[in-house]
């Protein structure tokens, strides 16, 4: 069920292009019953204004029907002037709609009709009045199931493009806020807000996001997704380049920092470019919580990195190449362990954690109910009757579901999947080369990493390209006095946040 | 697009030129030919060191300014550092698939271990300058905090006797004698200069290259004097690997008592990064026509023959060893002594116009 | 480009799936723990290796398979026969299903014949193995080092892990001390002897051999010397400055004796040149605390102060004269006087002093001296009440 990108042909569309509303209300009713044929939720509202026929046509669902029949209707029949019908006028006259506009082409009234509009013709006027009383069904707005805070706001984003702009707007009460609108995709139209603070963010960046928006030729967007895919610097690498998220706040913050936002109509998953690798390891609530357990967890998420990363294939080398590396006790009773499995440590470990990914991949599609003690019980009791049929071994157990545990600390998903992914790799050198294929394959990551560009940000400052002062807020979080200047890498100029040394200080007390 | 690198960047490439290959087996030689008082070879050096690059160097960014132009001067410069660098490469290759067949993987052959590290590096390599700056920079931080905390570390195995006669007889001559072996080592940095163009002007490369020489020797004679306090001199003149060695001492409590592979492990990618700036600037020197390509398309095959060449030219690892320090002292010091002598003639001699 | 560096990442992924050549699983190895060397004859040797059996060791691992029937040692020994070191491993390796790995072997016995003829060859094969670690502890015993490695102690798993542990509480030399004990000039090494001998209580049934390690064993370079006794032990303990955290016995009074810990002990060597020979006087300085005061002497009263001091001090005095004596008389240097004239006056050493050293040391005069102080005691401390 996937849509075709490129090479659809679009000449279907082009002869009606400029095909202009005809006088006769039934030609173009006419016309328009035929370009909507099966489509029986297409609903012809036959009226008389004045003397003349005319027809409100809209689709059932997409308006609220409510404003367009009892209050719209009602206002535009009263005291009708025959001669002057046109949007003006109606506009005047109907105080209930949000916004009156008039349509000229065929398409274009097809295109208004789609997207959820009212549209009003009436004969011998060659224009056709466009009536903007939207109101399909929406969800409310909640908490972000993929991002749940302690400390925080619990707001998330919503599908209808309209909130989500509006969410940010109540954050941002500013006029440097501008939205950008686009639509992107042939058959979706999807509506794509492009946001940015004007005096921040850097003129280029928002040049070369809407250039790279506009080369997008697809059938449809149905998610971000589609988005992210389509502009990234490097499709192929395994990390992302850019970050997406559910809730108001981070995308507020982001864009206070000169970052740019898209927000695509259809899904709550808001795009944030550019974005370094280090800003997925942060979470939000590290900046609503005071900081001194912030620095812990910030560092503590640091490490846990790397041993998702890389504990399962330092395991395998050091057991299989190095045993010289391991203490002796413990070397003895991992032997003691080994002595009845039947697999060679690699074959082992990969096995341990292929099951591991279906557990998780199963714990996805189960009922909510179910779903949490399954995957706890499962992996528990799988491990246990594992270790005891000897098949595995106890350390891999707890080396698997360590890396599994270090694995979920990763605060954004996007990251964590591709750690998830480059586990193997590692784990194949490391069981053919041992500690020195892990070597190489952390120097190739570390080199690929440092290559990777995010629309012109290196992907690893501020540690790669070294910049002291950013280091304030990678792997700690300095008090928000000490938060003074804005990512240099891409502000260039408005880079002084707030004055300087605002430490918080009591006075001293007068006795 | 022109790669930039910063001041920063420019010393941190040094101090890894200095310390990084000479750790491997030097300080057996040195303490062979100077006994216990091999560790005050690199301190005699340094004045040396530092006086050459003054005099070299001089004054403000002229260095620099010199050095973009071209002439016959210029064009023998570059192939005396790339011949350099060739047979820097070499040694260094084999020097290091040797070690990592003694420590890591005594029976992968060798040429295995070669090939990948030879991939390893083309792919950084292809990245240009400033990936390879960057990853030496992440790298040789890490690096230089171990050595900082090796004594440390070690604080218990020290034996402060094992330095004792600081005096006896032929001390001079014989510290004379271990400077001479030990100078080529840490002069191979004046390849650098061939750097110089890429870096941009707003610090004084001066005092930059004052730093990162001081920190390379530094963290030098940390490692010889350690090994000398810990093992004795004895036992360094016999071990072919005595840092290894010496960092298998390291009894922290009965459980952090085998931690020499995890700093044997943050050792390679430094030693790699090495390796991978003499590779792009022997590609730039020899190779590279027109400023804008990062690398040249004869990157890759360099870089196989340059492997196939660390392997086939020593048939064992006494040869090896042969080379590298009594052959390559001599090619390596003439050849250091020449550039010297180019740079110094490029710098203070009216500039010719190109042409 | 792109191609080519395609094709060359295949082709080196060909060359990575033809093998892993250096993979040694876990269960493939047999860990030596500790290795006994012995001369038979002229030019035959005998290694002797302690090496654990996983499957047996009483781990929770795998329920199972590995354990239940089976030996109930969770270690054997076995040892192998050459011409010398390494053949004989290459032998014991024939008879051993697992490949020998010695990283994790931890302490090294040599038997006595082949003490006396000289072991440093043995000693550079251990350098110049890979695997070998420097750290290891070295003994010697009086017969054979198998011996040794057979005996069944009660507290540790392994008899290996047994020394170490005795090793560590008192006089202890790896590997990386001897080999400089026996090549610095002016120094002669000593080593701890482990011998075995039987639980001593009277249950016939629960009496095993335990390992004791209490004297010391005089080198001259790496050959054999003497076995000091005891008391000679003690006195080698104090010039080696292996005092502290000991304790010691020293008599007070008739049948009362003092026992003191000492905390603190230092060796100093002073010489003085007459006539290009060196005179050498030996301080040895030492804090203790008392731990039984038998007889219950009052440390208030500055003569019964005294009285412990001298007591302690003459004691200290005899044990070390005598072993200097013994060991001058073989011209074997235990405190290291040539060694401390080779740090403070290398020149002249060289010249005059390093040939003959042994036959210079027969005759030099030293004179010990010993400063005690007791610092801590225990109670009664001071009497105010009278």
């Amino acid at each position: 069920m996937r849509f075709r990108t490129k090479g659809k042909e679009t000449s279907k569309t082009k002869q009606s292009n400029e095909q202009p509303i005809l006088s006769n209300v039934e030609t173009t009713v006419d016309y328009i019953k035929e370009e909507f044929k099966d489509s029986s939720d297409l609903i012809f509202r036959k009226i008389n204004v004045g003397k003349r026929h005319a027809y409100l046509i809209y689709i059932d669902g997409l308006v609220d029907s409510n404003r367009i029949e009892l209050h719209a209707i009602e206002q535009l029949f009263k005291d009708l002037d025959d001669q002057r019908l046109d949007a003006e006028m109606i506009e005047e006259k109907i105080v209930s709609i949000n916004s009156v506009s008039e349509s000229t082409t065929l398409t274009d009234t097809i295109n208004q009709i789609l997207d959820g509009n009212t549209v009003l013709i009436v004969d011998t006027f060659d224009k056709a009045i466009v009536i903007d009383a939207k109101g399909a069904t929406k969800r409310s707005v909640g908490e972000p199931d993929s991002e749940s805070v302690i400390r925080g706001p619990r707001e998330g984003f919503t599908e209808a493009i309209r909130v989500n702009t509006s969410l940010i707007r109540q954050k941002i009460h500013s006029s440097n806020l501008k939205v950008l609108s686009r639509k992107i995709g042939t058959e979706t139209k999807t509506s794509v807000a492009i946001m940015y603070m004007e005096n921040l963010a850097p003129p280029e960046l928002v040049k070369e996001v809407l250039a790279r928006l506009d080369k997008i030729e697809i059938d449809g967007i149905l998610e971000s997704g589609y988005i992210e895919e389509l502009i990234e610097d490097s499709p192929f690498s395994f990390f992302p380049q850019i970050q997406n998220t559910e809730r108001p706040d981070t995308a507020a913050a982001n864009l206070l920092e000169g970052r740019v936002c898209i927000v695509v109509d259809g899904t709550p998953f808001v795009l944030i470019l550019p974005v370094s690798f280090w800003q997925f390891i942060q979470a939000s609530e590290d900046y609503y919580q005071r900081f001194h357990i912030s620095i812990f967890l910030r560092l503590l998420r640091t490490v846990l990195l790397f041993l998702a990363l890389l504990m399962p294939a330092f395991y395998v080398a050091v057991t299989t190449f190095h045993q010289e590396m391991v203490p002796t006790t413990l070397l003895l009773s991992i032997a003691a362990s080994r002595e009845a499995i039947p697999f060679p440590v690699l074959v082992e470990a990969l096995i341990m954690e292929l099951a591991f990914e279906a557990l998780r991949e199963a714990g996805i599609r189960l009922p909510k109910v179910i779903g949490q003690a399954v995957s706890i019980l499962g992996a528990l009791v799988i491990g246990q009757a594992a270790v005891e049929a000897g098949i595995v071994s106890a350390p891999m157990v707890i080396v698997v579901s360590l890396t599994g545990i270090a694995s979920f600390t990763i605060p954004r998903f996007n990251m964590a999947i591709s750690i998830r992914l480059l586990r193997f790799p590692m784990l194949i050198l490391a069981g053919t080369f041992g500690l020195f294929g892990v070597v190489i394959g952390s120097i190739v990551l570390l080199t690929h990493l440092c290559r990777l560009r995010s629309f012109g940000v290196p992907y690893f400052s501020p540690l790669s390209p070294l910049d002291w002062s950013e280091l304030k807020d990678v792997f700690i979080r300095v008090p928000w006095w000490e938060m003074d200047r804005r990512p240099e890498q891409f502000v260039k100029e408005n880079t002084v946040r707030k004055a300087k040394s605002f430490k918080p200080y009591s006075e001293k007390k007068k006795s | 697009m022109k790669q930039v690198i910063s001041s920063f960047q420019l010393a941190i490439f040094i101090a890894n030129l200095i310390v990084s290959a000479s750790l491997i087996t030097l300080p057996q030689i040195l303490t062979q030919i100077a006994n216990q008082n091999a560790w005050l070879t690199p301190i005699l050096v340094t004045p040396f060191l530092l006086g050459l690059v003054v005099l070299a160097v001089g004054k403000g960014n002229v260095l620099q300014e010199k050095l973009k132009q071209h002439s016959m001067m210029h064009r023998l410069l570059k192939v005396t550092v790339g011949f350099l660098l060739i047979t820097i490469y070499i040694r260094d290759l084999r020097a290091f698939t040797d070690f990592t067949m003694e420590a890591l993987l005594p029976k992968t052959p060798i040429v295995v271990t070669m090939l990948l590290i030879s991939a390893t590096l083309y792919y950084i390599c292809a990245a240009g300058l400033e990936v390879i700056s960057r990853i030496t920079l992440i790298q040789f931080i890490v690096f230089s905090v171990i050595v900082l905390s090796l004594p440390l570390m070690l604080t218990n195995e020290i034996n402060w006797v094992n330095y004792m006669p600081i005096i006896q007889t032929n001390m001079v001559a014989n510290l004379t004698k271990s400077s001479f072996e030990l100078l080529p080592w840490v002069g191979e940095f004046v390849v650098l200069i061939m750097l110089l163009e890429n870096k941009n002007c707003n610090k004084s490369i001066k005092k930059m290259t004052i730093y990162g020489v001081g920190f390379g020797i530094l963290l030098l004679t940390i490692l010889v004097s350690l090994n000398i306090a810990v093992l004795g001199q004895e036992i360094v003149s016999k071990t072919t690997y005595p840092n290894y060695r010496m960092i298998q001492e390291i009894h922290l409590t009965d459980f952090l008592d085998r931690l020499d592979l995890v700093i044997v492990i943050l050792w390679m990618p430094v030693f790699l990064s090495k390796l991978c700036i003499v590779l792009y600037l022997i590609d730039k020197t020899l190779f590279q026509t027109r400023e804008d390509n990062p690398t040249s398309m004869f990157l890759f095959p360099t870089i196989l023959t340059l492997g196939i060449l660390s392997m086939a030219l020593f048939k064992t690892s006494m040869v090896h060893l042969r080379f590298t320090f009594l052959t390559w002292t001599i090619i390596g010091l003439v050849l250091e002594i020449f550039i010297f002598l180019f740079i110094l003639f490029i710098r203070y001699l009216p500039s010719h116009n190109s042409e | 480009m792109v191609v080519f560096r395609f094709v060359f990442l295949l082709l080196s992924c060909i060359l990575l799936l033809t093998g892993c050549w250096d993979r040694k699983e876990v269960n493939d190895l047999a860990f030596v723990l500790g290795t006994g060397f012995d001369k038979l004859d002229k030019n035959k040797y005998r290694t002797s290796v302690q090496v654990p059996l996983p499957g047996n060791s009483g781990q929770s691992g795998s329920s199972s398979g590995g354990g239940g029937a089976g030996g109930s040692a969770p270690y054997y020994v076995d040892s192998g026969q050459g011409r010398n070191i390494r053949e004989s491993n290459d032998d014991l390796q024939s008879r051993m299903s697992r490949e020998l790995f010695f990283s994790h072997r931890r302490i090294i016995i040599f038997g006595e014949e082949l003490a006396r003829n000289g072991f440093h060859d043995s000693l550079d094969v251990i350098i110049e193995q890979p695997q070998s670690r420097l750290s290891s502890s070295v003994f010697v015993t009086e017969g054979k080092a198998m011996d040794i490695l057979n005996s069944t102690p009660h507290f540790e798993q392994f008899s290996s892990e047994t020394i170490r542990e005795l090793a560590k509480g008192g006089v202890r030399r790896s590997v990386k001390e001897l080999i400089n004990d026996i090549y610095n000039p002016g120094i002669d090494p000593i080593l701890p002897i482990v011998s075995k001998s039987m639980t001593q209580n009277n249950d016939e049934e629960n009496k095993k051999e335990e390992i004791e390690i209490s004297r010391l064993a005089v080198f001259k370079d790496d050959q054999l010397g003497f076995f000091a006794s005891t008391e000679e032990s003690k006195g080698i303990k104090w010039i080696i400055s292996e005092m502290d955290d000991q304790t010691y016995t020293y008599p007070v009074k008739d049948t009362k004796e003092m026992n003191i810990r000492v905390t603190n002990e230092k060796l100093k060597i002073n010489h003085t040149v007459k006539n290009n020979l060196p005179k050498f006087t030996i301080t040895i300085n030492l804090e203790a605390r008392v731990e039984q005061n038998e007889a219950d002497l009052d440390f208030d009263n500055p003569s019964e102060y005294e009285l412990a001091i001298n007591k302690l001090e003459s004691s200290i005095k005899k044990e070390v004269t005598s072993i200097l004596n013994r060991s001058q008389e073989e011209g074997i240097d235990i405190a290291g006087l040539g060694y401390h004239l080779y740090q403070s006056d290398s020149l002249t050493w060289d010249k005059y002093w390093a040939d003959d050293w042994r036959t210079i040391l027969k005759d030099t005069e030293i004179t010990t001296k010993i400063n005690a102080e007791i610092i801590r005691n225990t109670s009664p401390g001071i009497t105010i009440k009278e």
